[in-house]
């Protein structure tokens, strides 16, 4: 261990820090080191296969012999099975084998429910075998909506429990609230309101299970976390964790739903088992919308004061949400600003719905919907333009500098409405903003205890590869790693091969909490630095010897370093920051809301590749814009189907509906680890819907409070409802 | 998916001949009836593709208006000479991959979107159940009027413009006025048309006119989506004012409907937008939405304004 001293900081906010970094590590990427490659514009390495169609993921898997296996999801959410009859199924063309999950008598309690799944020579096969399989149901009473489930007559949706739970560790109550916003000069009041969204990544879930002739398993799987979905399948499959390989070489979309085996991959394991075939396992788009997760919904009630110098005095917030069957349905606030005085209470409501998972920052989205809506309203009770109440609620240079710079880009000072809403024409304009927030600084283990490493491998032909277990859902991490080696070693980063993506690779770490990158991406420097070191050391680069030249001195075949990421060191800031400014148009005679332009200003430490950067915020706003507009699960409200489970009804936001987005990759050193790095995923997705929701404030004076925001909630607003549904 | 007889028709008796029996089903694009194949709505013995048949993939002008055969695209049709309104209702459907293949005939005679419809697990009305699930259920894109038996909506683009301008349907046996082509559901609710087993929409026939027309539409959601609402609207203007009439609403009822209450308000009187605004209101007066459907009231006479004022300005 060394002490250093580092500079930590943006441009034009740099002071000097002092941090231990671990023995053998090299001292962090600070404010000032010069570099050639970190921070540059870098493709995608594997875009054009991508693009091209010939990256391979799971449903792409083609085995000789392989069976495909469908499920039978129940169509209807709290039934029972009455009676269940395979035979007919069973005795259909191609189909080998059968698992069943639920039996008769056994209660359904939402629309996807696994009831067995059905393996066959052909995916028609199988398909037509589902649709064969006879069952009777008994319908019970399902309750759809948080209202419905708290109603004191509802039904449980858990024989024996309570559908209202709360979430105990949530609670807060700090300095006396209720006294604070009493006592306040203005005290504010609102309600928020947010839909359930599925996570509806373009890749299904799915797996592929091979036994193989010495008794080891293979899977390939559609997922973010190799290592649990080898720790499931090892359990199900009765065998040591070493006799299960979990491959995933490209995935597509995960957003936190894919974090397990899964009943898909049991079923592809059970039914390999039976058959001795390998077996295919996808879910459909109905699957997918019923079973593949969700974020839960919220109902938020705000209440708070605020001091006649428009500082908050105080906060209390009570939501109630619901996963489904699951719990979890947490909102993140109150967040970012100085809040002298909260309290706060949150409750998960079991409806009878698909289970939520976590999702894209999970509780944040809904909770910062309601928070930086709720701050807009504050400022505009004691009359202050939003980004000056903001400035007096936080003393954090980062968000001030980030929103200054958002506000310059979209104009807010000349363009915004001074007096919300008015103006001629049918078509309002507005502005509105809202700031996020995430807490991931990388880690150096993982969740069974195991410590994250890279492999890099420098042949004598002067090939220099990359090896970390990791899945990519996405965000490019091969780039990444590609970026941090080449700037270590002093190459092009297309001159450095990266492989990821299976459990024989070293330890990697899960798509959770946007850890991957700054968790792996220091490994890879500290194995960069180490084999740059060897390499000098035994074959005398440097010195006016080129990398190649030094490669082809190497003694035998290659030369392998493994670098270990240590726990991070220092810090400038423990949480990143990033804002979002947007304009929109709505027409208030139609109630239909345009977004024209978002400006993102994103920090998360030391930007890497600034491609991929800004591929991560585009995708958060886009994702955010979808949520904030278009995206709604709908349940049948007396058989708790969800009636739009496809892609037509579930509506996503198309190309004709994404904005001019001004990605801004703010770069931050921040010394936590030896790369800086920090997680980017979550935090740009935070925000869009609040700020889209203050822009359409103050194009047409009125509140929308509830997700999504559509015509006929606007229309209501204006006509002087709440905007609720 | 059900095993069925797929026939390759030379001609269109041949066409006839082979879907006369009811598990027969023409498809055109295909463009709906995969895709109900597919939820198993559709279970034909026979699919008949009329691709095969020769023919009805022009648009022919005639010296008193234009013949559009039944297989002419879409993408055909939006970038055509016909009347506006035909003209934009074709050009809003679907995606451009969509109007490339779908027909005019299919797009005519094209099943209801209604979630409820094409859910197999529950067997609705249309489908010879005995309920509408959508009436006590979830119906925010449902029928506004007319709604009392069966909530669908038609779910054509192009049918209100060709009603809006007197388009005449022409099938292998018979000629029949598009305002007579499409069925209630208090008279038939099994299907959305006259069509009888073994007919087959052969052209649209529009006369030229002097009308002026437009349609618009109002949608969640810039990409591929369907209307919440439509209008298509033909004018017989005299300078500023309106001689005469014809508005159709679409997406609010199980038929493209005409809307006499909205054309009473517009005759005889000088276009302006007060007077649009007025005609909208009258042609939504009478709506009877459901428990989510009542932002249709409002969206509805907005959307109405705007097609009558740009076909008469």
């Amino acid at each position: 261990m060394g002490k250093i001293k580092t500079k930590v900081g943006f441009r034009g906010n740099v002071k000097e820090i002092e941090v231990t970094i671990p023995d053998h590590e090299p001292a962090p990427w600070d404010a000032e080191t010069p570099l050639k490659v970190v921070g540059t514009d870098v493709p995608r390495l594997e875009a054009s296969l991508k693009v091209t169609g010939r990256a391979k993921y799971t449903a792409d898997i083609h085995l000789h012999g392989m069976l495909i296996a469908k499920i039978l999801h129940a169509p209807y959410g709290a039934a029972r099975i009455k009676k269940l009859d395979v035979s007919a199924a069973e005795a259909m063309p191609g189909v080998r084998g059968t698992t069943v999950f639920k039996g008769e008598g056994r209660p359904l309690l939402y629309h996807g429910d696994e009831i067995l799944a059905i393996a066959a020579d052909t995916e028609e096969q199988a398909e037509d075998a589902v649709a064969a399989v006879k069952v009777d149901y008994e319908f019970g009473t399902p309750v759809t909506t948080v209202e419905a489930a708290m109603k004191a007559s509802a039904p449980s949706v858990f024989e024996g429990k309570e559908n209202v739970q709360e979430n105990k560790k949530a609670r807060i109550r700090q300095n006396d609230p209720e006294k604070a916003i009493q006592e306040a000069a203005k005290i504010i009041e609102a309600t928020y309101e947010t839909q359930v969204q599925t996570h509806s990544c373009l890749e299904p879930h799915g797996v592929v299970a091979r036994f193989n002739e010495d008794g080891s398993l293979t899977l390939w799987a559609s997922t973010q976390a190799l290592f649990q979905v080898r720790s499931d399948a090892a359990a199900q499959a009765k065998l040591p964790q070493q006799k299960v390989r979990v491959i995933a070489e490209h995935v597509g979309g995960g957003f936190g739903s894919k974090f397990a085996l899964g009943p898909f991959g049991i079923a592809a394991i059970e039914l390999a088992k039976k058959t001795g075939h390998p077996v295919k396992c996808v879910l459909t788009r109905e699957g997918e919308h019923t079973t593949g997760g969700n974020r839960p919904s919220s109902i938020q009630k705000m209440r708070g004061g605020v001091t006649r110098d428009g500082k908050i005095a105080g906060v209390s917030v009570t939501t109630h949400g619901t996963g489904g069957v699951a719990g979890g349905a947490g909102c993140a606030n109150p967040a970012v600003y100085h809040f002298p005085a909260v309290h706060k209470e949150e409750y998960s409501v079991y409806t009878h719905a698909g289970p939520a998972m976590a999702f894209r920052a999970p509780g944040h989205p809904q909770g910062f919907f309601a928070l930086e809506c709720f701050i807009d309203e504050m400022a505009e009770a004691v009359g202050l333009d939003p980004l000056e109440f903001r400035k007096r609620n936080c003393d954090n240079e980062l968000y001030h500098a980030e929103w200054d710079l958002g506000a310059q880009k979209i104009g807010w000072k000349e363009r915004r409405n001074t007096v919300a809403g008015g103006g001629p024409g049918a078509v309002k304009r507005g502005l509105g903003m809202a700031s996020t927030l995430w807490y991931q600084k990388g880690g150096w283990k993982d969740w069974f205890g195991q410590r994250y490493a890279v492999e890099i491998v420098a042949t004598r032909d002067g090939a220099v590869e990359v090896r970390n277990a990791s899945q990519d859902i996405g965000t490019g991490l091969r780039t990444l790693l590609a970026c941090i080696v080449a700037e270590e070693l002093g190459l092009r980063p297309e001159e450095i091969s990266v492989k990821i993506g299976d459990t024989d690779l070293p330890r990697g770490a899960p798509s959770g909490g946007s850890q991957v990158s700054p968790s792996i991406g220091p490994a890879a420097r500290n194995a960069a630095f180490q084999l740059k070191k060897k390499v000098r050391e035994v074959a005398g680069l440097g010195d006016g010897v080129t990398w190649k030249e030094a490669c082809r001195r190497i003694e035998g075949e290659a030369l392998r370093v493994t670098g270990e990421r240590s726990p991070n060191y220092g810090e400038y800031k423990d949480k990143v920051a990033g804002c979002q400014f947007v304009e929109v148009e709505v027409n208030v005679e139609t109630g239909r809301i345009r977004v024209k332009k978002v400006v993102a200003v994103q920090d998360a430490g030391k930007v890497i590749d600034k491609l991929t950067f800004e591929s991560q915020i585009v995708g958060g706003v886009t994702q955010g814009i979808s949520y904030a507009l278009f995206e709604n699960r709908i349940l049948d409200r007396r058989r708790a189907t969800q009636v739009n489970a496809d892609f037509i009804s579930y509506k996503i936001a198309g190309a004709a509906d994404v904005p001019e987005i001004v990605p801004i990759a703010f770069d931050v050193a921040n010394a936590v680890n030896n790369c800086g790095m920090m997680g980017l995923g979550e935090p740009p997705t935070i925000p869009t819907a609040a700020a889209i929701a203050n822009a359409v404030h103050n194009a047409i004076g009125v509140r929308v409070r509830s997700l999504p925001m559509t015509p006929d909630k606007v229309l209501t607003a204006l006509a002087g409802g709440e905007g609720r549904k | 998916m059900k095993n069925f007889e797929y026939v390759l028709p030379g001609s269109l008796e041949e066409a006839s001949k082979a879907a006369a029996d009811g598990g027969a089903k023409l498809k055109a694009a295909g463009v709906d009836l995969l895709d109900e194949m597919k939820n198993t709505v559709a279970t034909p013995d026979k699919v008949v593709n009329l691709l095969s048949v020769g023919g009805m993939r022009e648009i022919v002008r005639t010296k008193d208006g234009w013949r559009v055969g039944a297989l002419v695209t879409l993408a055909q049709l939006a970038d055509s000479r016909l009347p506006a309104a035909i003209t934009a209702a074709a050009g809003e459907a679907a995606t451009p991959q969509i109007r490339n293949v779908a027909t005019v005939g299919g797009n005519l005679c094209q099943r209801p979107r209604c979630w409820y419809y094409r859910n197999r697990a529950y067997a609705c009305l249309r489908k010879g159940g005995t309920v509408c699930y959508a009436l006590e259920g979830e119906n925010r894109y449902h029928a506004i009027f007319h709604n009392d038996a069966c909530a669908i909506v038609h779910p054509s683009n192009v049918a209100p413009a060709l009603l809006a301008l007197g388009a005449t349907v022409v099938t292998n046996r018979r000629s029949i006025p598009i305002e007579e082509f499409f069925v209630l559901p208090s008279d038939h609710v099994d299907r959305e048309n006259v069509l009888e087993d073994g007919e087959i929409v052969t052209e649209v026939q529009v006369a030229q006119s002097r009308w002026s027309s437009a349609y618009r539409e109002e949608r969640e959601r810039d990409s591929f989506d369907w209307a919440t609402v439509s209008a298509a609207v033909a004018l017989r203007m005299d300078g500023a004012v309106v001689k005469d009439a014809r508005v159709v609403l679409g997406a609010v009822a199980p038929v493209p409907l005409r809307s006499k209450e909205g054309e009473r308000v517009l005759i005889g009187q000088r276009l302006t937008e007060k007077i649009a605004q007025a005609a909208g209101e009258a042609a939504f007066k009478g709506a009877t939405p459901l428990s989510d459907n009542a932002y249709k009231r409002l969206v509805g006479p907005a959307n109405l304004k705007r097609a009558i004022l740009s076909a008469g300005l």
